[in-house]
């Protein structure tokens, strides 16, 4: 017997069975007696539309920002609101990276100021870019707690993040490169 | 019943399947203890399974906690085709999957990532053959995710290639692809 045959026969041998270090059933349970959150109809498709309705907008967002880029004008400081401290979910039984966590942090972390040096139709396509994106966010949340393991589903998901995180980074660039009052 | 593992890719025993299609047809009229029976019958294997695919305690145990509650909110999709234990096997190793693709997106890519145990074979070694079994479990653990993947479900577990390969969602050559490459993996390391 040579010794891949050998090993073949040790790794059968090898127990079959190996208990959880701990009993698992009180949370299964737990989450059983928990009633799924119904998915309304269509709901399947609905956060498809949605994201790539935040694609085609992002995509109109980033060219606006361009543009803005290479004729730089003073914008007119406007109050902005936007929500900075909205949640990243990504399911229950997820979590996101602390490394995003800390990225997307910094880059919300002075949003509204930044949106409000934006040229008004910029600041525009941006917010509604972002109000796509996070009603994409929801969407697909809603869809993976009907079916968390949809590996298509957290796909999109951590593609919806990477989507908002460019948004903001595009905010962020877009704003550093605008010429300051103080610069003229 | 000890369940060996020449029997854990098929029908765990002979009462085996008539047991789960009596509890499972219990379970889908919304019985929960008659699906706790199942959990109880089947923890152990999945643990396995689990543990041996993603090298840690807290994912194998993530992944057998989500296969047990995908496996009660679709059992009205288990036709009977297959054994209960193959297809929940077939949950757990899609949850793993989902586990790995997910860790390595992660700077630094898939690590074991129990802190209180850093070497999940190493914690207890009561509860398993100890010594050269432990050595085949660690350089299991050690090798790439393809190739362990592989190795444990075929060689471990006993599945076909055609049925390992169906699990993980790769061709039949892959699978025997891999498998090779687990093996002389092994056989070098643990010569070493």
């Amino acid at each position: 017997m040579n010794d891949e045959d050998s090993l073949m026969q040790r790794a059968r041998r090898l127990p079959g069975e190996i208990p959880p270090r701990r009993d698992l059933w009180s949370d299964i349970e737990a989450r059983l007696r928990t009633p799924e959150p119904a998915a309304s109809a269509g709901a399947g498709w609905r956060w498809f539309a949605l994201a790539a309705a935040a694609s085609v907008i992002m995509a109109v967002a980033a060219l606006t920002v361009l543009h803005t880029d290479r004729q730089p004008t003073l914008p007119a400081p406007a109050p902005v609101a936007v929500s900075t401290d909205f949640p990243a979910p990504f399911g229950p039984a997820y979590s996101l990276g602390p490394q995003y966590q800390v990225a997307r942090a910094g880059l919300a972390q002075d949003l509204n100021s930044r949106l409000a040096t934006l040229p008004p139709e910029t600041r525009a396509s941006v917010l509604r870019n972002l109000e796509a994106i996070r009603a994409a966010v929801a969407e697909i949340n809603a869809a993976l707690a009907d079916d968390p393991g949809n590996v298509l589903l957290q796909q999109l998901l951590l593609t919806t993040y990477q989507d908002e995180l460019a948004v903001l980074a595009d905010v962020q660039d877009a704003t550093e490169k605008l010429p300051k009052r103080n610069e003229i | 019943m000890a369940v060996t593992a020449e029997a854990s890719g098929a029908e765990a025993d002979a009462a085996g399947p008539v047991e789960d299609a009596r509890l499972v047809a219990r379970a889908r009229g919304g019985d929960l203890p008659a699906f706790e029976a199942l959990y109880r019958r089947h923890a152990g294997r999945i643990n396995a399974l689990c543990l041996r695919m993603t090298g840690s305690h807290a994912l194998a145990e993530d992944c057998v906690q989500e296969a047990f509650v995908q496996a009660w909110r679709h059992l009205d999709r288990f036709e009977g085709r297959s054994a209960f234990t193959t297809w929940l096997h077939r949950i757990a190793v899609n949850r793993v999957l989902t586990v790995q693709r997910s860790e390595s997106r992660r700077p630094g890519g898939f690590e074991v990532s129990d802190e209180d145990n850093p070497d999940p074979w190493g914690a207890d070694p009561g509860e398993t053959d100890p010594g050269k079994d432990m050595d085949l479990e660690r350089t299991i653990a050690s090798l790439p995710d393809g190739a362990r993947n592989v190795f444990v479900l075929h060689a471990v577990c006993g599945y076909s290639h055609q049925e390992a390969a169906d699990m993980l969602g790769i061709a039949v050559g892959t699978c025997k692809a891999q498998l090779h490459r687990a093996r002389r993996l092994l056989s070098e390391r643990l010569e070493q």
